[in-house]
């Protein structure tokens, strides 16, 4: 009965309605602001966790939702330039963060259609990490990032676009933000992490809380972006030390 | 030569190579042996340097601190140490048996520090461990802050020979022939780790780490719930985000250099109605005639009230529909997009309601009729047949009542209290929509005759208009002129010119929220067909309500196909 109840619910007319009038108010978010929208694809694959504890760099690349679905080939690394107590007992862990993303998609659409005269969509990021053991278990970590993309798209002249009603135009647009970032970082097992943290950007006001889960291979969590298009965005991706 | 000039180097260097371990505190039985051949010595003075090659032992009940470079190595009791190498690149000390602590930092970049044990070397890179060892091989480490790199003294025969023990790690080998162990460190051995080990210590510094522990997890736990606190916030900052789209304000400069400040909030008065009330508020309204240098430059219409403190006015739409409306703002679009929704009835009520007991009120009302499937405004809103030509003009509601009679206005709930001889009085109607005897406050209703003026500016959006009406359908309840001064102002109370407007390159959303629309209404009386400056109401001499476009924006941008379906 519930399964039967779960399955009207999907496929009631005013399950769409309702989807599309989201799907539509999303779109016109996207259209008035694509380069922001963007920023928020390409910020969940920004690494912003410090370099584990015995590791001497990390690397990221996320799955999912920057490679999958939005076509994002994307690499973060975090090279550690400094071990916590190494010189002095108070002087924090220090990384060093850079990532670039590229999205791909965008050149494949370009040469699989008529209607696209150019698209593309790159960023990159570079910031600094510090983190700090509280206890054997616990760190907290700070930073700043710096973190730019650019997003183009140039459709063609002669029609008009449409999505889920809403016109979409061309546009050649670039956002650039300033975060900064602090969290808490917790050892529950053996390479088993938890964190959460904040980033607050400074040039655009860009507010980011990020829940995260991770272990020797993989990441998992959510980010959420209290005023973006997508609030939550769940995350999936590789994070090797090394 | 060369080789003495190398000597001499090696000479005034090797002080920078070279380190020596200390014992710098010690409490009972300690003692030393200098190299392997010698006899165990008892300690009897602090600082006593150890040299490469020696060893130092505790007994029951007693400690030891020693120093090299900048680490530190605690022993506790019935613990043996043997001083391998106390280089500045290299320090090896070999546990044999017992229980040490170690802290190690201001390491040189390839420099190591390691202690070894029967069975691994750990080579430390942190700050703070414990390693527990015995003469069986069995090994305990504990790693607090900091690395460690393990290696195995005998390679084992299966699995990897090296590996770091990272810091909140534990790592033991209890039976050479089995697998060694790793996990999370108890909060036991941290304790442990985390009390001061130092020989003469009392027992109250002890546990002083640990206090300082617990008050830097207290401040950590205060960040994990400011940062939980944080999200709640932000999950209510997600929802006020989505509740501001019903409500909106402005402070501003009205026409006649007020400052004014608009509340406006979308409400919904039942599940079928939505109601827009805009609240205009002004701590000072002065008096005003049109040689003011706020006139228009037309003649407008006689202000007769001087100025009033705590002025109140307000603005309200209500829109009564067929159908609920969805709770989900979102869901809007394809709600009005229903063919079968239709509004049933429409009120805008302006009032001026300074006065809690003698609201002056204007309204205009549209019912939905259905032959011509279209709002309209002629006798039918307050119940009268329109069964003339004349009767389809327009009708105007307005009177003085209290406070909670404004309800009824906005909430379509008058009729004219004579359906068949309308004398032009307004009382409450039945649930059947038949006339009561409950007479709304001293309401009546006119029906617009033929007599109007209209006055626009040439290049200004403004205009006077004033129509004539007559009180019901009745020539001999008399007449009355409804009149309105409309403007589209900017928020520092100038009239908006058409071309400068029309010529901006400013975008719609820009647009809104520079402008507004200010109507000065009045109801005057006739006068032998004319207009008078007496107002029909004594001592209710005008309306002043400002309307910020912002609500009614968002409202005709979600509802906008309906809008046009039903205009069509």
């Amino acid at each position: 009965m519930k399964l039967f109840l779960f399955i009207f619910f999907i496929f009631s007319p005013n399950t769409f309605a309702s989807l599309e009038d989201t799907g539509s108010e999303m779109v016109a978010q996207i259209v008035s602001d694509p380069a922001r929208f963007f920023y928020e694809i390409k910020a969940d694959s920004e690494e912003s966790l410090p370099v584990s504890s015995g590791k001497t760099y990390t690397l990221s690349v996320e799955l999912f939702p920057t490679l999958v679905p939005f076509t994002y080939a994307n690499a973060s690394l975090n090279y550690n330039i400094y071990k916590e107590g190494k010189l002095s007992a108070n002087m924090p862990q220090i990384d060093l963060m850079i990532g670039a993303q590229y999205m791909f998609g965008s050149k494949i659409a370009v040469n699989l259609t008529n209607d696209i005269n150019d698209a593309n969509f790159w960023g990159y990021d570079a910031g600094v990490m510090f983190s700090n053991s509280f206890n054997s278990r616990t760190r907290t970590f700070y930073g700043y990032r710096h973190s730019f993309i650019s997003a183009k798209l140039d459709l063609k002249k002669d029609k008009n676009y449409e999505l889920l009603g809403v016109r979409i135009n061309s546009f050649d647009s670039s956002f650039s933000e300033n975060s900064i970032i602090f969290g808490v970082e917790t050892l529950k097992d053996i390479n088993k992490y938890w964190a959460m943290q904040i980033n607050y950007g400074l040039s655009n006001n860009t507010l980011v809380a990020r829940l995260s889960w991770y272990g020797k291979w993989f990441e998992l969590g959510f980010n959420i972006y209290p005023e973006g298009v997508l609030v939550v965005h769940p995350t999936w991706s590789l994070r090797l030390g090394f | 030569m060369r080789f003495f000039y190398i000597f001499a180097l090696l000479v005034f260097l090797s002080p920078c190579l070279y380190s020596e371990i200390s014992i710098v505190d010690y409490n009972g039985d300690v003692k030393f042996r200098k190299n392997t051949f010698s006899e165990w010595e008892s300690v009897n003075e602090k600082n006593m340097v150890i040299p490469d090659g020696g060893a130092v032992k505790t007994d029951t009940n007693s400690k030891a601190k020693l120093l090299v470079n900048k680490s530190t190595v605690w022993m506790k009791e019935n613990t043996a140490l043997e001083i391998e190498s106390t280089s500045e690149y290299f320090t090896s000390l070999g546990l044999v048996y017992g229980k040490i602590k170690a802290s190690s930092f201001g390491l040189v970049k390839n420099s190591m520090f390691q202690i070894r044990t029967i069975t691994a070397i750990f080579g430390i890179r942190g700050t703070d461990i414990m390693i527990v060892g015995d003469i069986n091989g069995k090994v305990l480490i504990n790693v607090l802050f900091g690395e460690v790199d393990f290696e195995y003294a005998i390679p084992p025969k299966t699995g990897k020979r090296s590996f770091i023990i990272t810091q909140g790690m534990y790592f033991s080998i209890e039976d050479l022939e089995k697998p060694y162990k790793m996990g999370l460190i108890s909060k036991e051995y941290e304790n442990e780790i985390l009390s001061n080990w130092d020989p003469f210590i009392s027992s109250d510094d002890v546990l002083k780490n640990l206090y300082e522990m617990d008050n830097r997890m207290r401040r950590l736990r205060s960040f994990v719930l400011y940062s939980k606190a944080l999200n709640n916030d932000l999950k209510k900052f997600i929802y006020k985000e989505r509740e501001i789209d019903f409500e909106a304000g402005r402070t501003l400069k009205d026409i006649h250099g007020n400052t004014v400040r608009v509340d406006q909030r979308l409400l919904r008065p039942d599940e079928n109605s939505l109601e827009l009330f805009n609240i205009v508020k002004r701590k000072n309204y002065s008096d005003y005639s049109y040689s003011s240098s706020y006139s228009s430059g037309l003649p407008g219409f006689k202000y007769n009230g001087g100025g009033v403190t705590n002025r109140l006015d307000s603005f309200i739409i209500t829109f009564n529909f067929n159908k609920p409306l969805p709770d989900n703002v979102n869901k809007w679009s394809s709600y009005f997009n229903d063919d079968f929704v239709r509004p049933e009835w429409v009120t805008f009520v302006s009032a001026d309601i300074t006065s809690a007991n003698n609201l002056f009120f204007a309204a205009k009302a549209y019912k939905y009729d259905e032959q011509r499937d279209k709002l309209v405004n002629n006798t039918e809103v307050v119940g009268v047949t329109q069964n003339t030509q004349e009767r389809d003009n327009e009708v105007v509601l307005t009177g003085v009542i209290n406070k909670s009679s404004l309800s009824d206005i906005t909430g379509f709930k008058f009729i004219a209290d004579n359906i068949s001889s309308p004398d032009g009085r307004l009382v409450l109607k039945d649930l059947n929509g038949n006339p009561t005897s409950s007479q709304i406050g001293n309401s009546i209703w006119g029906l617009k005759t033929s007599a109007s003026s209209d006055n626009y500016c040439d290049n200004r959006f403004c205009q006077m208009k004033s129509d004539q009406y007559k009180i019901g359908d009745n020539s001999s309840s008399g007449y009355f002129w409804f009149s309105e001064e409309d403007y589209l102002i900017s928020n520092s109370g100038s009239i908006r010119e058409r071309d400068a407007l029309l010529d901006s390159n400013k975008n719609i959303g820009e647009l809104v929220k520079d402008n507004s629309f200010e109507s000065v209404i009045y109801v005057k009386k006739d006068s032998g067909g004319s207009i008078s400056d007496d107002d029909y109401f004594a001592g209710h001499h005008n309306i002043d309500i400002i309307i910020i476009p912002d609500i009614p924006f968002y409202l005709f941008d979600k509802t906008l196909d309906a809008y046009n379906r039903w205009k069509n």
